[in-house]
C-alpha cells in the first residue's frame, strides 16, 4: 500500500483506487457525508465554545471594572480637595458648599455602584474596606453638610484620614483587578490556542476529504473520458479501418447502397495491389502495411478531390465511390491514381516500387445485371480489375460494352458450367504422346472441350472460371473419370496398353479425396493403374508441402504416374520438383519454341533434361511443332514428345483410331 | 438536499441566530416641572456647541420607558428624548463615532451603530420627577433592560449617568 521512494513514503496507486472504490459505494459516501457534517458541527461547536469563552471573560473584565479603583480615587480626591480648599478658605462659601456637595452626589453614586461591583465577582478584603471607606466618607461629608460645618477643620481632618485608607485599599485592590484581568486574558489566548489546535485537526481532516473527492473526481471523469474514448474507438473500427483510417468495407457498403438508392450516377473503381504477397514477403509486413497507408493516402486525396468515397475493403483491395460516369473522368482519376502510387515510397532507406491494378465500372452499365444491384456493380468492377490483372497489371480498365460483352459470356457461362459437367456436354479430347524414336504413339493427354451454343469453348476460358468457383475439382474427376472409362475400353477392345495422362488441379491434392477418387476410376474401367499418369498444374503456389507429399505417396501407392506438367513456366523450382518426386516432367513448350535459334534455350532445355534424368524422372517435351525441334530434342536424348507435329487435340475417339497398335510392354 | 438543510439548520443552532427587533420608547407628552441645574452641550461636526438645558432638551419629541437598570432593581417609569433624535437635531447623527462625558469625567465611546439600532433613552426624568444625581441624573442614558440584555452592541459603558457632553470622537 506504501512505497518509500527518495527517502519520501508515497501512496501507491493500488491503495488510492481501493480507498476510491469504497468512497464510491452506498456505505463509503453515507459514512464520508456524516464525517464531513460532524466536522462541520464539532468546528462549530468549537468555535461557539470559544466564543462563549471569550464573551463569559469579556463580560467578567467588565464585571471587574478595570477603571473602578481608579476613577474612585478621583472621586475621592474631588471630596478631600473641595474640603481642604474650603478648609485653607477658612470657610465654606455657597459656590463651594454647591460643588461639595456634587462631589458627595458623585462619590454617593461610585459607592454605590462600587457595591454592586463588590457584591459581584470581584470581592476582596481591600475592596470591602475600600467600601466601608467610601460610605464613611459620605457620612462625614453628609453630616457636615446637614450641620451646616461646625468644624471645618475636624472635617478636613476626618475625610484626609478616611480618604487616605480608602485610596491605600483601592490601590491594593487595583492590584487585584489588574491580575485577575490577566487571568481572563490568559484564558482568551487559552480558548484561542485550543480553537487553533481543533482548526488545524478539522482542517487535516477536511483536507483528506478534499483531496479524496477530488481524486475520485478525477478518476470519475478519467474513466468518462476513457469510456468515450472507447466507444469512439469501436464506434470508428466499425466503419473504418484501423490501419489505414479509410472506411470499411461495412462502410462501403452502407455507402454503396445509398448511392444505388439515390439513383444518382456513379462510378465504382476497384483498386488491388500488384503482388503484395510478394512485397510482404521481401520486406516484411511493416513494408506491407507502410505501403498499404500509403496508398490509401492516394486513394483518399482523389476521392477528397473529387468529391468521392474511399474505403479499404480488407487485404490489399481498395474501393472509390466516383460521382460520375465521364469516360475521361474516370480515366483521368485512374490515371492519377496509377502515377501517385507509382512513384513508390521510402522506406528506413529503400525504396518500395509499388503499382496498382483498377477496374472500373459506371453504375449504368450493370443496370441489366440481375441480383442484388449492389453485388453486380462489385462484381463488374472486380471483372474490370480482372482484365487488369490479366493484362500485365499496373493498369485500369473500364469496364465498357465491349466488357460488358465478355462479361456476359463469362457470366452465362459461370451458370451453365455445372450444368454441363453434370449433365456431361463436354468432350474429352485426346492428344497423342509419342516415342521419339518410331514415332509411336505410346498414350495420350486427356484433355476438355466443351461444346456451346453451337461453338467450342477452350480450356483456356473456362478453366479460370472453373479454377474460381472451385468447380474444377468436379470437372477434373469428370475428364478423369472419362478418360480412364475411354483408354480402358479401347485397350479392352484393341488388346492395346496405351496410357492416358489426365490434369489435375495442384488443389487437390490439399486434400485427401482424390486417392478415393483415382481408386474408384480405376476400379470402375479396370485401367492398370500405371497407365494413368495424373498431371500436376503447377500454376498455383503450394503452401501445405507436408499434407500434397502425403497425397502423391498414397497416389503412387495406387500404382499411378506422376507428373510435373508445364515445368518451365509458372512457379517452378527445384525444391518444388523435389518435393513432388514424381515419375515424370513434363517440360513446357515456353522451352522448346527457340531451340533452333537459340543457343542458349538449348543449353537450358539440355541442362533440365539431365537434371530430369539424375532424378530418374522420365522426359515428355510438349510443344513439339517442326521436324527440326523434333531432331534437336531426340539429340538431347528425349524420348517421349507431344506437340502438333504428331497431333493435336482431337476427339478422343478420333485420336484413337488414327493409332497403329503397339505391343505389350513397350509402355510403362 | 434534505442533508444539506439539516447541515444550515445544524449550523444556526450552533453559531447563532438572527437578531431580534428591540421594541421603541412610548411617545409621550411631558408637563413642564421645575429641574436642577445642569445642561447637556452637543459640539457639531463643524466645532459649534449647543449647550441645551433641561427644557431645550425635552423640546425634542419624548418618550418613556419603565424598566430596570443595572443599579436599580425595581423597575421605574423614565422620560426623555431619544439619543438618535438628540444627535439628528444638531447634525450628529451620521457621525461614525461619538465621545460622550459625564460630569464626573467619565467618558465613553459611541459608534453609530449603537445609536441607530437601539432606542436609547436621554432620560430627564424618573417617576415624573428631575433625576437627582444621586439617582444619577440629571441626565442619563437608559435602554430598555430586555433590549439591553438581546443587544449585540449596547454595553454597559452607553448607559451613561450624569451625562454632560457629546462631542464627535477625533
Amino acid at each position: 500500500m506504501m512505497r518509500r521512494r527518495s527517502g519520501i513514503w508515497f501512496i501507491s496507486r493500488e491503495a488510492v483506487d481501493w480507498v476510491l472504490d469504497r468512497l464510491a459505494t452506498r456505505i463509503g459516501i453515507t459514512s464520508a457525508l456524516m464525517a464531513l457534517v460532524t466536522l462541520i458541527l464539532l468546528a462549530g461547536l468549537s468555535i461557539r465554545s470559544s466564543v462563549d469563552t471569550v464573551v463569559a471573560n469579556s463580560s467578567a473584565y467588565d464585571q471587574a471594572h478595570a477603571r473602578l479603583p481608579l476613577v474612585t480615587m478621583s472621586d475621592v480626591q474631588r471630596v478631600q480637595n473641595i474640603a481642604y480648599l474650603a478648609h485653607v478658605e477658612g470657610s465654606m462659601s455657597e459656590e463651594r458648599e454647591a460643588e461639595f456637595r456634587a462631589a458627595l452626589d458623585m462619590l454617593y453614586v461610585r459607592a454605590d455602584f462600587f457595591g454592586t461591583a463588590v457584591v459581584g465577582s470581584v470581592s476582596s478584603p481591600s475592596a470591602d474596606a475600600a467600601l466601608a471607606g467610601l460610605q464613611e466618607l459620605l457620612r462625614i461629608g453628609d453630616e457636615a453638610t446637614a450641620a451646616g460645618f461646625p468644624d471645618m477643620d475636624a472635617m478636613t481632618f476626618d475625610l484626609t484620614v478616611v480618604g487616605d485608607d480608602v485610596r491605600g485599599n483601592l490601590a491594593i485592590w487595583n492590584d487585584e483587578v489588574r491580575r485577575f484581568h490577566l487571568r481572563l486574558i490568559d484564558g482568551n489566548v487559552m480558548a484561542f490556542m485550543e480553537q487553533l489546535v481543533f482548526t488545524r485537526i478539522a482542517l487535516a481532516v477536511a483536507g483528506v476529504i478534499g483531496v479524496l473527492a477530488l481524486l475520485l473526481l478525477r478518476a470519475e471523469v478519467l474513466n468518462r473520458q476513457a469510456r468515450q474514448h472507447a466507444e469512439r474507438r469501436v464506434e470508428f473500427l466499425a466503419y473504418f479501418d484501423g490501419l489505414t483510417e479509410l472506411p470499411n468495407r461495412a462502410a462501403f457498403q452502407e455507402r454503396l447502397s445509398k448511392c444505388l438508392e439515390s439513383g444518382s450516377e456513379f462510378s465504382l473503381m476497384l483498386l488491388d495491389l500488384d503482388d503484395f504477397k510478394g512485397i510482404n514477403d521481401t520486406y516484411g509486413h511493416v513494408a506491407g502495411d507502410a505501403i498499404l497507408s500509403f496508398v490509401a493516402r492516394a486513394i483518399a486525396s482523389t476521392a477528397a478531390d473529387q468529391d468521392g468515397f474511399a474505403a479499404r475493403l480488407g487485404g490489399d483491395e481498395f474501393a472509390l465511390i466516383l460521382p460520375s460516369e465521364e469516360h475521361f473522368v474516370l480515366a483521368n482519376t485512374a490515371e492519377n491514381i496509377l502515377d501517385a502510387v507509382r512513384a513508390g515510397l521510402m522506406l528506413r532507406g529503400d525504396f518500395l516500387s509499388v503499382s496498382v491494378s483498377i477496374g472500373v465500372a459506371p453504375r449504368s452499365l450493370v443496370d441489366w445485371v440481375e441480383g442484388d444491384p449492389r453485388d453486380a456493380i462489385v462484381r463488374t468492377a472486380d471483372f474490370a480489375l480482372y482484365f487488369s490483372k490479366e493484362k500485365g497489371r499496373n493498369r485500369a480498365t473500364l469496364y465498357d460494352r465491349g466488357l460488358e460483352q465478355r462479361y456476359r459470356r463469362r457470366r452465362d457461362m459461370q451458370d451453365e458450367l455445372p450444368v454441363a459437367i453434370r449433365e456431361g456436354s463436354l468432350d474429352i479430347y485426346f492428344q497423342p504422346k509419342v516415342s521419339l524414336t518410331d514415332r509411336a504413339v505410346t498414350g495420350f493427354e486427356a484433355l476438355v472441350r466443351w461444346h456451346r451454343k453451337g461453338g467450342i469453348v477452350m480450356p483456356n476460358e473456362f478453366i479460370p472460371l472453373a479454377e474460381e468457383s472451385g468447380l474444377i475439382i468436379e470437372l477434373d474427376l469428370f475428364i478423369l473419370r472419362r478418360a480412364a472409362e475411354i483408354i480402358a475400353g479401347w485397350n479392352k477392345e484393341n488388346g492395346v496398353a496405351l496410357s492416358v495422362s489426365v490434369n489435375l488441379s495442384a488443389l487437390h491434392l490439399m486434400s485427401g479425396k482424390i486417392v478415393r477418387e483415382v481408386a474408384d476410376a480405376l476400379d470402375a474401367t479396370h485401367l492398370p493403374p500405371d497407365l494413368l499418369t495424373l498431371e500436376i498444374t503447377e500454376s498455383i503456389e503450394l503452401r501445405d508441402w507436408a499434407r500434397v507429399q502425403n497425397t502423391l505417396l498414397e497416389l503412387r501407392q495406387l500404382g499411378c504416374r506422376i507428373s510435373v506438367e508445364d515445368f518451365g513456366a509458372g512457379f517452378s523450382s527445384l525444391a518444388y520438383l523435389r518435393a513432388m518426386n514424381a515419375d515424370e516432367l513434363k517440360i513446357d513448350q515456353s522451352l522448346v519454341s527457340e531451340i533452333e535459334t537459340s543457343e542458349e534455350a538449348r543449353f537450358i532445355l539440355d541442362a533440365v533434361m539431365d537434371l530430369a534424368q539424375n532424378l530418374a524422372m522420365s522426359v515428355v517435351v510438349e510443344g513439339i511443332e517442326t521436324e527440326e525441334q523434333a531432331a534437336a530434342i531426340r539429340q538431347m536424348g528425349g524420348s517421349q514428345a507431344q506437340g502438333y507435329l504428331f497431333g493435336r487435340p482431337v476427339p478422343a475417339e478420333e485420336a484413337l483410331a488414327a493409332t497403329r497398335p503397339v505391343e505389350l510392354g513397350e509402355t510403362g | 438536499m434534505r442533508l444539506m438543510t439539516l447541515v444550515l439548520l445544524g449550523g444556526m443552532a450552533v453559531f447563532g441566530g438572527p437578531a431580534i427587533a428591540n421594541p421603541m420608547p412610548t411617545p409621550v407628552t411631558l408637563e413642564p416641572i421645575q429641574h436642577a441645574d445642569a445642561s447637556l452641550t452637543l459640539r457639531s461636526a463643524d466645532g459649534q456647541e449647543h449647550r441645551l438645558d433641561m427644557s431645550a432638551i425635552e423640546a425634542l419629541p419624548t418618550y418613556r420607558v419603565e424598566t430596570t437598570t443595572p443599579w436599580r432593581e425595581e423597575a421605574a417609569v423614565f422620560d426623555g428624548v431619544l439619543l438618535s433624535d438628540l444627535l439628528g437635531a444638531y447634525g450628529l447623527d451620521e457621525t461614525d463615532s461619538l465621545l460622550v462625558t459625564a460630569e464626573n469625567d467619565y467618558t465613553t465611546v459611541f459608534e453609530r451603530i449603537v445609536w441607530q439600532s437601539e432606542p436609547i433613552l436621554v432620560a430627564t426624568r424618573v417617576n415624573g420627577r428631575p433625576i437627582s444625581r444621586r439617582e444619577r441624573g440629571p441626565i442619563l442614558f437608559v435602554l430598555e433592560a430586555g433590549a439591553y440584555a438581546s443587544s449585540d452592541v449596547a454595553r454597559e459603558q452607553h448607559l451613561v449617568w450624569m451625562a454632560a457632553r457629546i462631542e464627535p470622537s477625533e
